[in-house]
């Protein structure tokens, strides 16, 4: 077996639960908190992750979730007032 | 002192130690996250100013105020933004002690109208970033010589 094969992700049917899963709990969120609310949560966890390893490359854990957090944070509140802004 | 030398943080990783020249840029260069802040912190002001819920600031009496006021904090959001990009990536490590004096005034002014548990507690562990960095800067001219 190459390398190249070693790396290759295979999907199982474990995988297309878990993406079922989240769907389900996106729409959940969504019926929960608004549509504008959920869509700024989901894209304020993701950038923020982002975030959080691109500062840890070179800065230590506990400054990273420091950044991590407050970056997460300020997206999930600029996205909803963005959102409300334009589509209200 | 010298057992000591490859530790680089103190305080769970919150406090960069200075002990030569490159540690002191590294404490340096975290005026870059400050820096950030400061700008998403008036990005935060600008939004809510134009959405018409303006914070901190009085709603504008004439569209000349109106759009000085915008003028205004679209400079400094660049000016911070700019700053940020070139400390983070050490660039020029000159402005940290202008970012740090800016960043105890924004503090003070904003700290009363702030969120008490969540906004006051990372102002707090910001500040402490704020003080390493300006102790290394500080302490590079003092490695350069």
């Amino acid at each position: 077996m190459s390398d190249n094969n070693k790396n290759e992700i295979k999907e199982t049917w474990i995988d297309k639960v878990f993406l079922v899963l989240g769907g389900l709990l996106i729409l959940v969120i969504f019926r929960l908190v608004g549509r504008a609310f959920g869509i700024s949560a989901i894209a304020g966890l993701i950038g923020g992750v982002y975030v959080y390893e691109y500062i840890a490359k070179t800065r230590s854990t506990v400054i990273s979730i420091i950044v991590g957090v407050i970056s997460s944070f300020m997206i999930t509140f600029y996205g909803y007032i963005l959102f409300t802004a334009l589509f209200s | 002192m010298n057992d000591n030398i490859n530790i680089k943080y103190s305080f769970f990783g919150l406090w960069t130690r200075i002990y030569n020249l490159t540690s002191s840029e590294d404490a340096a260069s975290l005026g870059g996250i400050i820096s950030g802040y400061l700008a998403s912190s008036y990005l935060l002001v600008l939004l809510m100013y134009i959405r018409g819920t303006p914070i901190i600031l009085s709603a504008a009496e004439s569209d000349a105020e109106y759009n000085i006021v915008i003028l205004i904090l679209l400079i400094l959001t660049t000016l911070f933004t700019y700053l940020a990009h070139r400390v983070y990536l050490k660039i020029n490590l000159t402005p940290v002690p202008y970012i740090f004096g800016w960043f105890c005034i924004e503090m003070i002014f904003s700290t009363p109208i702030s969120s008490p548990l969540f906004f006051i507690f990372f102002k707090i562990l910001l500040f402490t970033i704020s003080i390493n960095s300006l102790l290394g800067w500080l302490n590079i001219r003092k490695y350069r010589g």
